[in-house]
């Protein structure tokens, strides 16, 4: 569980800090890939649920500052997610191939689908279908991310 | 960690905090703004200052090399409007001193830079470089040589932070173009952000704008200039039986393409002029006829 836990927590504060330079940093907006739910996702696997959310909530909160609507939407929604990420290893064992992407997969879209839910009163039907593809891309992103990641850190990591 | 080894009591101390971090990011749902604002500038000016400057320098690089065609119309478009709103400036003061009107103020034109924070929390907003040191303030309209962008909603010193009209909370009192038809404007969503439109509310049911006619900002409340476009009529969105018509209108300019803008330093004021006529802005009705009691109709 905690073994190389420098190298792990090096991943999931690249993938945040990778968040924010493609978001902001080369402004691709929308084309980028979620990956703070990805970052607080994997996380949330080796983390227990208090520091997960505690992740979660803090990344969260530093975009939660860049909107003028909606302050502690995202904050929340990380929370939720990194709280029943955490809880997910009492009833997934999580070490199945496809384990991984269906997580990132499920866990993005519920996310999104909870972030609409507090943003506005309804949430249209088309935005469960562009919520979808911005969990597959973030799944898939974050998919290759680990990949690499174990492959640089071994799979021990 | 508190994991499938950890005693109860752990996992109850564990569960705990969690509710509790989650119950404080609840909490923050329902702080007012102006109570966020302090922290948010704070951070802005902090953690995410690298990011939005590297947004800067990207941007700058950009414009040099790939969009050097695009951004320069834009620009020459902008300038071209505030040199036409500086002769309309110097003529409307000759000839009030010739009528011996007083002198009348309208808005200052400042040109700004488009950045973009491309987080989910921030869609629908830009940061411009202009803040208030600049005379920028909240409800500031910026817009481009097409049309009108949004309006600020925060401003710090050096830069602020703008709505663009796909926002939720967008709203501009409009009319049509030659003044018979008033309405309010407000944003819907389409399937995809790039499909978002605007329509235009409450106008009388009696009422019959055609496809094609423009639509601009009608200056009531004070809050945009008058005559800046916001779009074109592309149809009927609904009717409630003999009390109002909803117009869909094809927006003059689309958020995401902007990246030079003009924001005008006051709010209020008549920008008409300035897309009257051949000019940069929107295509001019190709004739204007005169209209029922000699008011001048777009075709």
């Amino acid at each position: 569980m905690a073994r190389r836990p420098s190298r792990f927590t090096f991943f999931v504060a690249t993938l945040a800090f990778a968040h924010f330079l493609l978001h902001i940093g080369l402004g691709l907006g929308r084309i980028a890939p979620d990956l703070l739910i990805v970052a607080t996702l994997v996380a949330a696997r080796r983390m227990s649920a208090a520091g997960a959310v505690t992740l979660g909530f803090a990344l969260g909160f530093v975009e939660d500052t860049l909107g003028i609507q909606g302050f502690g939407v995202r904050a929340f929604a990380l929370g939720t997610a990194g709280f029943f990420g955490a809880r997910s290893r009492s009833f997934v064992d999580g070490s199945g191939a496809l384990f991984l992407p269906v997580y990132l997969f499920l866990g993005a879209w519920a996310t999104d689908a909870l972030t609409w839910f507090l943003r506005a009163d309804a949430v249209p039907p088309e935005v469960v279908l562009q919520a979808a593809i911005g969990a597959a891309w973030a799944a898939a992103a974050g998919g290759i991310a680990w990949l690499v990641f174990r492959r640089l850190a071994g799979p021990s990591a | 960690m508190a994991d499938f080894g950890s005693s109860r009591r752990e996992r109850r101390r564990d569960a705990a905090i969690a509710i509790s971090v989650l119950l404080l990011a609840f909490l923050l749902l329902f702080l007012p703004l102006r109570w966020t604002r302090p922290v948010r500038q704070a951070i802005r000016d902090t953690v995410v200052r690298p990011f939005v400057t590297t947004q800067a320098w990207v941007a700058a690089r950009r414009a040099e090399r790939e969009d050097l065609t695009i951004v320069r119309a834009q620009r020459d478009s902008l300038a071209a409007v505030s040199a036409a709103q500086a002769v309309l400036a110097v003529e409307n003061a000759r000839l009030r001193s010739l009528l011996g009107l007083a002198e009348r103020a309208g808005p200052v034109l400042r040109p700004a830079r488009v950045l973009r924070l491309g987080v989910a929390a921030a869609e629908s907003t830009f940061l411009i470089d202009v803040g208030s040191d600049d005379g920028v303030t909240v409800g500031s309209p910026v817009f481009t040589a097409e049309g009108l962008v949004g309006v600020v909603a925060e401003v710090a010193p050096r830069s602020a932070q703008a709505i663009d009209w796909t926002n939720a909370e967008f709203r501009a009192s409009a009319m049509t173009a030659d003044g018979q038809v008033y309405g309010v404007v407000e944003p819907r969503r389409g399937a995809f952000r790039e499909l978002d439109v605007l329509v235009m509310t409450g106008a009388p049911f009696h009422s019959d704008v055609r496809p094609g006619r423009r639509v601009v900002t009608s200056g009531r409340g004070g809050l945009f200039p008058r005559g800046i476009p916001l779009g074109e009529v592309v149809g009927i969105e609904d009717a409630d039986t003999g009390w109002r018509k909803s117009y869909v209108l094809r927006p003059a300019v689309r958020p995401e393409s902007a990246v030079a803008v003009l924001v005008a330093l006051a709010t209020g004021g008549d920008l008409s002029d300035l897309w009257r006529g051949p000019g940069p802005g929107l295509p001019a009705p190709q004739q204007r006829a005169p209209g029922p009691g000699g008011v001048p109709q777009d075709r």
